[in-house]
């Protein structure tokens, strides 16, 4: 195959160069002529630069990207580097506590989504708008950050094989009506299949594109917080610490065509206050007494590793998301069952009906829930 | 000639977009530009992901004063039921 079957200016061109200015200057997609079908050339532009159908159109293109790379800017498909679409750091009041956070957004030409966000918050001085200084800090403070990474995974010469031989067996003659738009359409009007075959026709044209994995999911956080707690020691005096707590967790998920699976891991080191106790001392000339209440002791450490997984599917007229944990410190398995019946405007699944079961407690719970969308 | 065209991609889904073969980097407000040669038959791979009924909208824009061969544009997407992506194609050239 030769490039001028690409090179589709030796057609366009003088057609356009026929048409007046104020012709060309309108509604492009009324008037332009038709860009010759051809199943090679079909096939050709699915294919990544750099590899083509045949040897010759191989190094022609690879020229033309060569020349291509030379003339255009960074923001050019063809050589766009990493690219970093979003970038933003603020600083803003969450009931009464000051939050700084950064966040990033990027998205690379090999089809991945990379997000990072970073985030530390603090209490507010009172009746101050100043965050409270480290050596007076009166309250908590806590820093998290996460990463997450989505990635595609496609096929889109799986795809253009399928759509392009469907395209040709279609008869179709104009390249720009060769997609999953017209081409139900012009199936319908030649009379060449039913409308559920073109259905069945076109559902496997989605499945060459998608596969059975279309993308999969990974992402890990981490936390850690300071904060400061008062107990009573066992003779009644007064004391304080401030020993920090932290959790990271890890999840690895796949998105299915019709639903998708995840997989977490959370471990977590808290700290549990004791039952508060009071101390009472007379009131000097009363015969009331000055009472306060505190922890008794100081908090306990709580460690926790919980493994999770979670099924999202969807059906017609409801969703799925049945979830099974179990923690290893307490060894205790969960199980819920949310079903999604109803919707939001949007069309998203937002409540329900919930089963839940802990292996710690005897009964099985069912409640009526409303959450957000649901989302893959 | 080397044209630009702006792409605008609007979906709360997940997307993609791919021109020749190539993924796209869409910035979070759904823009994008490529460039295209003049004339020359290009290629739009797109698809979104999420909950079924989610939408997606897509539409091109070269740099004035040139024009598209397209067909059916903006070109829209939507996920059926019972699934959690789709996507489709247009084959165009700017003029």
């Amino acid at each position: 195959m030769k490039t001028r079957d690409v090179l589709i200016s030796t057609l366009l061109l003088p057609a356009i160069l026929a048409l007046p200015c104020s012709a060309v200057a309108q509604d492009s997609e009324q008037t332009e002529p038709k860009i010759p079908f051809n199943l090679e050339t079909c096939r050709a532009l699915f294919t990544p630069q750099g590899c083509c159908a045949t040897p010759q159109m191989s190094q022609k293109v690879a020229e033309k990207a060569d020349e291509t790379r030379q003339g255009l800017p960074l923001a050019a498909s063809e050589v766009a580097p990493t690219a970093t679409t979003a970038v933003a750091l603020t600083a803003t009041d969450q009931d009464g506590r000051g939050v700084i956070s950064f966040a990033s957004n990027k998205q690379t030409p090999q089809g991945s989504t990379n997000s990072l966000a970073l985030k530390v918050s603090a209490p507010f001085n009172q009746n101050q708008s100043v965050l409270a200084s480290l050596a007076g800090l009166s309250g908590d403070i806590v820093a998290s950050g996460s990463f997450s990474r989505f990635i595609w995974n496609i096929s889109p010469q799986a795809y253009g094989d399928t759509l392009c031989q469907a395209c040709q067996n279609a008869g179709i003659t104009d390249l720009t009506e060769c997609n999953e738009t017209d081409l139900p359409r012009i199936l319908q009007e030649k009379g060449l299949a039913t409308e559920s075959e073109i259905a069945r026709r076109m559902n496997s044209l989605q499945d060459a594109l998608f596969g059975r994995m279309p993308g999969t999911v990974l992402s890990f956080e981490a936390s850690a917080g300071r904060k400061e707690r008062t107990f009573f020691t066992p003779d009644g005096t007064k004391d304080k610490e401030d020993r920090s707590g932290y959790s990271f967790s890890a999840l690895g998920g796949m998105i299915l065509n019709g639903w998708s699976a995840y997989t977490r891991l959370t471990g977590k080191t808290d700290f549990k206050e004791n039952d508060k106790a009071t101390l009472c001392t007379p009131i000097t000339d009363s015969i009331l007494q000055n009472c306060t209440a505190q922890p008794l002791g100081e908090a306990k450490k709580v460690e926790s590793l919980i493994l999770a997984t979670e099924a999202r599917m969807f059906f017609r007229g409801f969703a799925l998301a049945p979830s099974v944990q179990y923690d290893f410190d307490s060894e205790v398995w969960g199980f819920e069952a949310p079903l999604f019946l109803v919707r939001n405007a949007d069309g998203g699944f937002t409540g329900g009906l919930k089963l839940a079961w802990r292996s710690d407690q005897e009964h099985l719970a069912a409640a009526v829930f409303v959450t957000r969308a649901l989302a893959p | 000639m080397l044209v630009p065209v702006e792409i605008t991609f609007q979906s709360t889904a997940r997307r993609f977009v791919m021109h020749n073969g190539n993924f796209v980097p869409i910035e979070p407000s759904g823009k994008a530009t490529i460039q295209c040669q003049q004339g020359v038959a290009q290629l739009l791979l797109f698809g979104i992901e999420g909950a079924p009924g989610a939408t997606g909208t897509l539409t091109l824009k070269p740099q004035p004063p040139h024009t598209l061969k397209i067909s059916s544009h903006p070109i829209q997407v939507k996920i059926a039921q019972g699934k959690t992506v789709a996507g489709g194609n247009r084959f165009f050239a700017v003029v």
